[in-house]
């Protein structure tokens, strides 16, 4: 993913499910990634690839 | 790591209450920030905020909370101990954010009338920091019997503070280092 601030190739650190009442099971994997040049932080749901 | 930003750190004073004396314990860990090197702090006072109560989670999330908590690569809560824990409001603000928060760290700073020094709301603490993925650090600052430790105008009594909060802040400092390098440059499997 690049940050949409700057461009830069952000880094995928973590994963985190999250609450989400939109799908049946209650809650989606969340990937987070990180910025290196400006901090920016960006979570990714995995339903967003489906 | 990136050399080029500082470190933001900023200081949550986690109360509405009137007449707080976690305010005085909060500007003077701010204050105490401020002179560290290489780093950035903003005072965040929750009675500010005004978030929303018919609703919970990122539906009340406030915009201004939301970046600080994005720029931050620690976070240091100044919260008093009502009846064993922490206010309801302040949880309820944290609660608005997830991923600004995610592998930083995080510092808390109990302020209670006893002797105890907020060190049960502290130990409430651990479990809603994990959650939010946040890094608690295994120091504190308790400000124990706070009446004794601030005068009214918020001067500091006891001078032995500055040592603790010192220790508590290079902690902290270490950590948030060590966890946007890994937000820099480790990925997960």
């Amino acid at each position: 993913m690049r940050c949409p601030s700057c461009g830069t190739l952000m880094n995928r650190h973590a994963e985190k499910l999250i609450k989400d009442s939109h799908v049946p099971e209650g809650e989606v994997l969340a990937s987070i990634h990180y910025c290196p040049k400006c901090g920016k932080v960006e979570a990714e749901l995995e339903r967003d690839d489906e | 790591m990136n050399g080029v930003r500082p470190l933001s750190i900023p200081v949550i004073l986690g109360t509405t209450r009137k007449g707080r004396m976690s305010a005085h314990a909060a500007r003077f860990v701010f204050s105490q920030l401020q002179k560290r090197e290489g780093v950035t702090s903003e005072l965040i006072d929750i009675a500010e905020l005004n978030l929303p109560v018919d609703d919970a989670g990122e539906a009340v999330k406030d915009p201004r909370f939301s970046l600080a908590m994005e720029r931050a690569d620690a976070i240091v809560i100044v919260s008093p101990e009502y009846n064993h824990s922490f206010p309801g409001l302040l949880k309820h603000i944290l609660d608005s954010c997830l991923k600004e928060y995610i592998h930083k760290a995080a510092g808390i700073v109990g302020v209670s009338a006893s002797v105890f020094g907020g060190a049960r709301v502290i130990e409430h603490f651990q479990p809603v920091l994990r959650e939010l993925g946040l890094v608690p650090i295994f120091w504190d600052v308790n400000f124990g019997t706070v009446h004794k430790v601030f005068d009214g105008g918020g001067e500091l009594l006891d001078q032995a503070y500055i040592r603790r909060t010192d220790k508590f802040l290079s902690e902290l400092i270490w950590m948030a280092r060590v966890l946007r390098y890994g937000r820099e440059n480790i990925s997960l499997e």
